[in-house]
């Protein structure tokens, strides 16, 4: 009992954040990463304007603040928060996500990442991180011990848990008996017919994105005294409020709830008997909070599985498909142009540029594992950079145990298909968001009990990389002084990223390609046609998973220790928002991501010329470009390079055609 | 499912390390370190004269002198400007100390001392940039931040470039053969708690509640391997280092019924956990690390929360003997630090600054990494600003080669004051005699 108790703390903050998770779903179909984030950011106009007065405005480029009202009561504070909460919920649901509502799932992923990402830094930028700190914060709930069945818990615990509970019901019943509650509905299900109904869906969706956001808003505000506030975790709740909305089917607010207290205490329980000296049993590589943290996991994936598609679709919303993807061509005359450029590179350039490549080498095996599975199977995977982790420290193990290099390379590669194939047998059951959010759950499993071992990893201070050597031949990335980022390491991924490349370029153009696209297209079409599409999409996991493992593989040998820290889950999304904002259906797109990774050969060249001092607007900019980009131009950088090269073609084609 | 967000989060994580090795300059959990430290130490005193007083008298010219030769450049590795964690007060406080000794102490030799920082991004590859980066430019030493990477410490250890100083979260920080540090790092912590309890409480069974991350997950096992060693029966309850509610693991902890509670926390999970044994009414001593004692945190829980925790420190705070180093320290952040506020992990990396000034102002031969290397690794009893004289013969702390002085001293909070109770205690003596 006590433990239970102890973890309603923890289940209320899920809950509370679940409740409008769902809320948005319902409304828009948009499973919201940013929604957290939302919150976190109304939660600092709250406190900002009770300590100072001033309104933290979440446009990044004017002025961070500006002082409305000197020392507001809680009250006013708090009608403000609401205000602002109104409006940005509608802007988000009027700016973002409303065009977005026939674009494919991906890019709704990229666009509420964009937004996540982007309110971080409004948060940033405008509240020095020393009054973020130490700012006074305002307890509205009492946090006096109180007696529940023996067991003493805090009053705001109870009272936490209470209000989720009661502002379930109330959703649930205004969704269910209301004139406003039946139209959403309606709306929700059918767009076209609401409005021949007389029932504006924009409408609509900007009050229920406005009430979203002002519940979002209350519960960041109410669940500070337990999970804190800063720009950086916070936000971040929202993958345990995810997990509790799912399981509730991203319909039900009240089993929305109940699957959020139910995950606190289960952790809770969790937690007490891992550590209980009676139990001995569980094997000493198993990290305890990694047990307690994956548990909800598993319990969410079961769910996915075993109901199938169990994110409902909108029945009249049409879902566009993702841009086109061109068949690649004159991949050898690429293959010599781009290597002979990384050649002179690494055989001319400084050893940080040289890093620079390197780094923009590894990456790219990892995009191209994006654009495989993502791009030309249509099927989100946000577990690539685990997959890459894996592989990662296996080929230490495999190096250290005298396994010669091109054996352990392709052993390690091969220790990540079989986890990528793993990782793929839902998406054989879930597709769209309900697989982006299987497939997140299963990296932070992977994260949580593997790559966070001490046994397997090393733990979190990770493990020394032995230097590689081929026939005896030093291939080792290090060297002393100028000479580190050896160009011969250089060349060794270089010719991985070759051979990698000409494959998939190769399984595009053939047969494997059409029945790729075709899945991608229309699954039910490609059944009908005779493609089975289950091994379809598993042999696409597979390769992708291989690619990413490779990823993994040189990542680790270029560098001295790796660390678990490398392939953190938010790097994973990262991974894919730059594939996405690059092209994700093209190979150009793949190699493009990889020039933009941190540490490539963009920023090096950018931190070259501007003096080292990479603008502190950086990171807000990235935010808003992947927002602009997955509603404006959804093919990414590539695809309008290459549209608008097209036209030029044409309309050269058409001047030639006239003068003669 | 919060353990993704962890790393991402490093907030929490970084700010644990500072936890360890931040000493709380203040004796008064309500007022700042530096008007008390000054009230006490230097009031009235100018720069030079305060400086005078203290580890640095030796260096200190007879009026405020300025470096005009050639500067010698010093790189600094940390993370600054990223949306996991910011720490620019760490490089602010050491440009700040620049300031000083360039404007005031003439410098090493008459020659100014130039600080480079270098931004990590937090990523493993930014760590390495940066290490590269210095190695190029051949500095003869760099100066730590915070690094959870450690991939700096390797490139510059390849190229024999002394890292010194920061707060030690990586395992290579604590580790390398180039590395020389200034605090015990939460190992310290966990050791004098570990011993603290058994011998002064005389406690039979001790939980030991840990945020799972790195150095702090490390540490914890230290405080145990201590704790057993003398037959104390010690339960381990690890939880997500970001977790900020902790009422399930103190519960988890208090099911054995222990004689003491070790609670080794991110600073982030300082008021959980406060607030937690609160709300479980746990009356056994309980030990935090020293971040905890942070007025901003003790404010923020009612009084009972705290009466009677014990804290790690790793500088005197005794109001009958001031320590004027940290008066200086205050005054030339007042001074040259642009705002800085002197509570905070800047401590650590002002030391360390200060430490390698002074070492590089003993060299009789030029200033190099080698010849930097071989006078750090020389230094045995010198004092050290702000902390315990310090030895880096590599045996100060088994199997942390690297600190040289990883002593702690022991608080307990009383009537929301900090009140000093132990003397300084050889964490690495003791904890050698525990294996």
């Amino acid at each position: 009992m006590g433990y239970l108790l102890a973890g309603l703390g923890g289940g209320a903050v899920v809950a509370a954040l679940a409740i409008g998770l769902v809320l948005c779903f319902r409304t828009s179909g948009v499973v919201n990463f940013a929604y957290g984030a939302m919150g976190m950011y109304l939660a600092y106009v709250f406190f900002e304007l009770r300590r100072t007065g001033d309104l933290l405005l979440p446009v990044v480029g004017l002025p961070s603040r500006v002082p409305i009202v000197a020392r507001p009561t809680v009250a006013t504070a708090l009608l403000i928060m609401i205000v602002v909460a109104a409006l940005l919920g509608a802007a988000v649901h009027w700016l973002v996500f409303r065009p977005l509502r026939n674009a494919p799932p991906l890019a709704r992923v990229v666009a509420s990442l964009g937004l996540l990402i982007y309110l971080q830094e409004v948060v940033r930028l405008g509240v020095p991180p020393s009054s973020a700190a130490t700012a006074e914060r305002v307890t509205l709930l009492p946090e006096n011990p109180v007696e529940v069945l023996s067991t003493t818990v805090s009053a705001n615990r109870l009272l936490l848990a209470a209000l989720a509970v009661t502002v379930a019901a109330v959703l649930w019943a205004v969704y269910r008996f209301t004139r406003f509650g039946l139209a959403t509905r309606a709306a929700a299900d059918n767009d076209k017919g609401a409005l021949l109904a007389g029932l504006s869906p924009d409408r609509l969706g900007i009050v229920n994105w406005a009430v979203a956001a002002v519940l979002g808003g209350l519960a960041v505000v109410l669940i500070e005294p337990i999970a804190g506030l800063n720009p950086t975790t916070t936000p971040l709740l929202v993958v345990p409020a995810l997990a509790a909305a799912l399981l509730g089917g991203l319909r039900s607010f009240g089993l929305a709830t109940a699957a959020g207290l139910g995950i606190g205490m289960v952790q809770s329980l969790i937690l007490g008997w891992a550590v209980s000296p009676s139990t001995t049993w569980l094997p000493d590589w198993v990290p305890v909070t990694g047990l307690q943290q994956a548990i909800p996991v598993a319990l969410v994936l079961v769910a996915l599985v075993w109901r199938g598609g169990v994110l409902p679709t909108r029945s009249a919303v049409p879902e566009q498909s993702l841009p086109p993807s061109p068949t690649p061509q004159r991949v050898w005359l690429w293959v010599v142009v781009l290597s002979g450029l990384v050649l002179t590179g690494l055989f001319t350039l400084g050893a940080s540029y040289r890093q620079a490549i390197i780094v923009t080498l590894v990456y790219a095996l990892l995009t191209l594992s994006i654009v495989v599975i993502s791009g030309y199977v249509g099927q989100v995977s946000l577990a690539q950079l685990a997959f890459a982790g894996v592989a990662g420290f296996s080929v230490i193990r495999l190096l250290d145990g005298g396994v010669p290099f091109v054996v352990a390379v392709v052993l390690a590669a091969l220790v990540a298909t079989v986890l990528g194939v793993l990782v793929g047998l839902p998406a054989t059951r879930v597709r769209g968001m309900s697989l982006a959010v299987a497939t997140l759950a299963l990296a932070v499993a992977i994260d949580d009990l593997v790559l966070d071992s001490v046994a397997l990893s090393g733990g979190p201070a990770g493990r020394p990389v032995p230097s590689p050597t081929f026939f005896g031949f030093d291939i080792g990335v290090t060297g002393v002084g100028a000479e580190n980022f050896r160009p011969i390491y250089g060349v060794v991924v270089l010719v991985a990223v070759v051979i990698a490349y000409v494959v998939v370029a190769n399984l595009r153009r053939g047969a494997t390609g059409v029945r790729w696209l075709a899945v991608r297209a229309n699954e039910r079409a490609a059944a009908a046609a005779g493609i089975n599409v289950a091994r379809t999409k598993l042999t696409a996991f597979a390769l992708s998973s291989f690619l990413a493992g490779l990823s993994g593989v040189f990542l680790a040998l270029s560098s001295t220790t790796l660390s678990p820290t490398s392939f953190i889950v938010i790097g994973a999304l990262v991974a894919v928002a730059l594939t996405y904002l690059s092209g994700v259906s093209s190979l150009a797109g793949a190699l493009v991501a990889a020039t933009l990774a941190q540490a490539g050969v963009v920023t090096t060249f950018m931190n070259g010329l501007s003096g080292g001092s990479a603008g502190e607007y950086v990171f807000a900019l990235t935010g808003l470009v992947l927002v602009v980009v997955t509603i404006t131009a959804p093919e990414g950088i590539t695809g309008v390079v290459r549209n608008r090269f097209a036209a030029l073609a044409a309309r050269r084609r058409i001047t030639a055609a006239e003068s003669a | 499912m919060k353990r993704i967000l962890v790393l991402l989060t490093m907030v929490g994580v970084l700010g644990a390390l500072s936890a360890c090795s931040e000493p709380e300059p203040s004796t008064s959990a309500s007022s700042t370190a530096g008007d008390d430290a000054r009230g006490a130490a230097c009031a009235d005193l100018d720069l030079l004269a305060c400086a005078r007083l203290g580890t640095l008298a030796d260096l200190v010219p007879a009026q405020a002198t300025a470096a005009t030769g050639e500067p010698i450049r010093l790189g600094m590795v940390n993370q600054e400007n990223t949306p996991v964690g910011s720490f620019p007060e760490l490089s602010a406080a050491v440009q700040a100390a620049a300031t000083f000794v360039n404007e005031q102490l003439g410098g090493v030799g008459g020659r100014p001392i130039q600080v480079e920082v270098c931004n990590t991004n937090f990523s493993a590859e930014g760590s390495t940039a940066c290490g590269q980066q210095f190695a190029e430019a051949g500095v003869p030493a760099v100066l730590g931040g915070i690094d959870i990477f450690g991939n700096a410490v390797d490139v510059l250890n390849t190229n024999a470039i002394p890292f010194v100083g920061g707060i030690p979260v990586s395992t290579q920080s604590v580790t390398a053969p180039n590395s020389f540090q200034w605090s015990g790092g939460t190992w310290g912590a966990a050791v004098a708690f570990a011993d603290w309890a058994a011998t002064r409480l005389n406690a039979k069974s001790v939980s030991i509640v840990y945020g799972e991350f790195g150095s702090i997950a490390d540490s914890a096992g230290y405080g145990r391997t201590v704790l057993e060693s003398r037959g104390v029966a010690t339960q381990m309850v690890p939880y997500p280092i970001i977790t900020t509610d902790l009422t399930s693991p103190l519960t988890a902890a208090m099911s054995t019924n222990p004689e003491a509670l070790v609670v080794l926390a991110a600073d982030t999970g300082c008021k959980a956990a406060f607030d937690g044994v609160r709300t479980l009414g746990i009356t056994v001593p309980v030990f935090y690390v020293g971040a905890c004692a942070s007025p901003a945190i003790v404010s923020s829980v009612p009084p009972e929360a705290t009466e009677g925790a014990l804290f790690n420190v790793e500088g005197q705070v005794s109001t009958s003997n001031p320590d004027p180093d940290f008066a200086l320290y205050a005054e030339v952040l007042e001074t040259y630090g642009d705002g800085l506020n002197p509570v905070g992990a800047s401590t650590v990396s002002f030391r360390a600054f200060m430490n390698l000034y002074a070492v590089l102002s003993g060299l009789d031969t030029d200033v190099t990494a080698s010849s930097v290397t071989s006078a750090l690794a020389a230094q045995r009893d010198t004092p050290s600003f702000m902390g315990h004289p310090y030895t880096c013969d590599r045996q100060q702390f088994e199997g942390l080669p690297a600190m040289c002085s990883p002593q702690q001293i022991m608080v307990e909070m009383r009537n929301r004051e900090v009140v000093q109770v132990s003397d300084w205690i050889d964490v690495g003596a003791i904890y050698a005699a525990s294996l």
